[in-house]
């Protein structure tokens, strides 16, 4: 592979469904490493269930299926990865903030590490560190380590949850509306930190605030019904469109 | 008009309420005030630290009784506590729609409302009527398995409640599944899993009637686990039909000592739950 | 595009005022060119301090409206497009004003003045059919529009090349064509601009001309 036709991510033909309802039809992209990719699209247009293709959590819910490949630096992660691995390598961060609340916080960065037994304890408390200052949140807990993950402020503890998917170093980052149960201030600093995150790994975040896609994102994916509608440049995307649909959704013209 | 209608309405409602609760707590209170009033008088160091004295002699104690209301207990939780632990954990994170677990969740469901003598007369037919002679074993038996559906459904329900979040953010750090259930579900559901814990001890420190089919009683200190031993619950049953006024009275203190047993009991559960919800889970 | 977003239906409703008074502004500068009459060069000022204050207001409901909503795709560019189309039109206009000073200027009485005049009937139509166009977000008007800008500048180059070949005119008539030739190939450049910025408007690409 040479360096202008490398793609951290290669998905094609992508369907999924729940039980009988096909949530995902034929998605195909490709994605950079080191961008910041945003999904966005109407509630139920396949979004989530797209980005819970890619770290196979679509497929824990009995009755759920995947077919299509994707390609994670080139290795098919429904075929030749244990699913186990590939959460490892594609981490994830949710709507909710959800840290361990009976970890502490520094416990909680750590919390892959530590129950997969990676790590001496040593090594947990400099990783727990590093990632703690990773995502601004060092300053804020020094004094507070041994505190309940539960403690913290709404913005800190999603950043303590994106400082648990860091600690895995993981090759992707999803992030699934990270920011829409924050406050104005604490989403300007998740937005930050997703900006500063691209320089070490990949990162695909769904959002529904359009402009928020506008501000953090690279490229921008936009589904509708389960169907990739357009996926390109965001400046292009937001300037430009080439679908109607598109035009629709993100100048809010949508139902 | 009507609205004065309505306010006397409401405080007919009101104090009729309140009269009724208070008839209802009267028993309650009576009980409670005859045990300590009764019971204050048997209570003194040779009590507390004494064996029972021979039939006809005076004083005595009912050191061993207590001792071995604690030993048995104890054998009961570390066999019961355990095992209703894990049901409750396959009932709440492995369990199916399948028959083996509505089979399984049916006869914890059904095994809370056995009364105790059942379990007391099981113990004695697997385990007495083998050995040949009562034993405090069959008496741990006995309550840890009554302690199981007790275990098992406050387990079930406490880990039922931990949000599919947190499952989830496990699931999403590649976390293996007994590690998620064990480290993550049931570290965050362990407030309830204390609690119904506590509360099932509380419940086997009442029960009498399977002990006489086991553990049956003993005038001296515990020499063994296998062997026929003393328990605050046989012998007030014992003492207090034994016509002796001392007896009687010696009756009356083992009582308080129970009541207050299960009282503290509650007092840790209630401490115990008001400390979760200030974790805020 | 569906339904046209209040904000744009009001900023746009701003600039057809302006095109109004641009219109009237021509077609009096035009009959004072025609008739080579002088005092139009107050109410000309006049008419382009007006335009200048309504493209202000423009700008202003523009930056308002992008601050409030934040617009996408053809609503972004409805609003990037409106704040250059009111500048354009507030350029033309000062051009209008620019004709009147040369008017007052010169002694213009004995010029010839049918190629230039010619000229501006031409501009002047451009400008309105370019504001046609951004209006209907007709393409191939605009397109148009543009094609016909090879032919103003033409014909520019030929009155210049006719004033310096002219053996007996004054020196006040080969100014008054010079000049007044110059500001129209200006004022049709503006229109051209105008029609680009409609191309974009429509089709989200830019096809560079300015």
């Amino acid at each position: 592979m040479d360096n202008c036709t490398y793609e951290k991510l290669d998905i094609s033909g992508l369907d999924a469904w729940f039980g009988d309802k096909q949530a995902l039809k034929g998605v195909s992209l490709r994605i950079k490493p080191k961008t910041v990719t945003a999904v966005i699209g109407p509630s139920g247009c396949g979004k989530s269930t797209f980005i819970r293709c890619i770290n196979r959590m679509h497929e824990l819910t009995p009755g759920n299926r995947v077919s299509g490949v994707v390609l994670l630096d080139g290795v098919d992660i429904y075929k030749s990865v244990d699913s186990m691995d590939v959460r490892r390598k594609v981490g994830m961060v949710f709507q909710k903030p959800n840290p361990f609340p009976n970890m502490s916080v520094s416990d909680n960065v750590v919390a892959g590490l530590k129950l997969i037994g990676a790590a001496s304890k040593k090594e947990l408390e400099a990783v727990a560190e590093e990632n703690l200052k990773a995502v601004g949140l060092w300053k804020e807990v020094e004094n507070d380590l041994k505190k309940s993950g539960a403690s913290l402020s709404g913005g800190q503890q999603q950043r303590l949850c994106i400082a648990r998917a860091l600690a895995m170093r993981p090759e992707i980052i999803l992030m699934d509306e990270p920011t829409s149960a924050l406050d104005p201030a604490s989403t300007a600093k998740i937005e930050d930190l997703v900006k500063t995150l691209k320089a070490e790994t990949t990162v695909i975040i769904i959002t529904h605030n359009v402009q928020q896609a506008a501000r953090i994102s690279d490229m921008t994916a936009f589904f509708y019904l389960g169907e990739l509608i357009e996926y390109g440049e965001t400046r292009t995307i937001f300037e430009s469109p080439k679908s109607p649909l598109t035009e629709r959704y993100i100048t809010g013209r949508f139902g | 008009m009507r609205m004065v209608s309505r306010k006397n309405k409401d405080r007919v409602a009101r104090w009729l309420s309140l009269a009724i609760t208070v008839l209802a707590i009267i028993p309650l209170l009576w009980i409670i005030c005859s045990v300590v009033v009764n019971g204050i008088s048997a209570i003194n160091l040779e009590f507390i630290t004494g064996v029972p004295a021979p039939y006809g002699e005076s004083g005595g104690g009912i050191a061993n009784a207590i001792f071995g209301t604690l030993i048995i207990n104890a054998m009961a939780s570390i066999f019961g506590i355990p095992v209703g632990i894990l049901t409750g954990m396959y009932l709440s994170e492995y369990a199916t729609k399948g028959k083996f677990s509505s089979a399984i969740r049916t006869s914890v469901e059904s095994f809370s409302g056995v009364p105790s003598i059942i379990f007391g007369i099981f113990a004695f037919t697997i385990i007495v009527t083998n050995v040949r002679h009562y034993t405090a074993l069959a008496a741990a038996f006995a309550l840890g398995i009554m302690m199981i559906p007790i275990v098992a459904k406050a387990t079930e329900e406490s880990m039922r409640v931990v949000s599919d979040d947190m499952r989830e953010a496990a699931i999403a750090l590649g976390v293996p599944k007994w590690v998620r259930t064990v480290k993550i579900v049931l570290g965050v559901a362990r407030g309830g899993v204390i609690t119904g814990s506590l509360l099932a001890f509380a419940r086997i420190s009442g029960e009498t009637a399977p002990l006489l089919f086991t553990a049956l009683f003993s005038f001296y200190w515990p020499t063994g686990i296998d062997q026929p031993m003393a328990t605050l619950q046989v012998l007030i049953y014992n003492f207090a039909l034994s016509g002796y006024q001392e007896r009687v009275l010696q009756a009356w203190g083992a009582s308080l000592l129970l009541v207050m047993l299960v009282v503290a009991i509650n007092i840790v559960v209630k401490i115990v739950t008001r400390q979760k919800y200030k974790e805020g889970i | 595009m569906a339904n046209e977003m209040e904000y744009i239906t009001k900023i746009n409703a701003e600039i057809h005022e302006m095109l109004q008074i641009v219109d009237a502004l021509g077609e009096r500068v035009q009959n004072a060119l025609d008739s080579k009459r002088r005092g139009m060069k107050d109410a000309a000022y006049e008419a382009s301090v007006d335009i200048q204050h309504r493209e202000e207001e423009v700008t202003a409901l523009c930056v308002g409206s992008l601050i409030k909503y934040q617009p996408f795709a053809g609503d972004l560019r409805a609003i990037t497009v409106a704040l250059k189309v009111s500048y354009d039109l507030s350029r033309i206009c000062r051009y209008l004003y620019n004709i009147t000073e040369v008017l007052e200027e010169f002694e213009v009485g004995a010029c010839e003045v049918n190629d230039v005049s010619a000229l501006l009937k031409d501009a002047r139509s451009m400008v309105s059919m370019s504001l046609t166009a951004y209006f209907d977000k007709n393409r191939s008007l605009a397109s148009e529009i543009i094609e016909r800008d090879h032919s103003i500048d033409e014909r520019y180059r030929m009155v210049l090349s006719a004033q310096r070949r002219a053996p007996f005119g004054s020196g006040d008539c080969i100014l008054l064509n010079g000049l007044t030739a110059r500001i129209i190939e200006r004022m049709a450049d503006h229109a051209c601009y105008i029609s680009s910025e409609t191309a974009y408007l429509v089709t989200g690409r830019r096809t560079s001309y300015r």
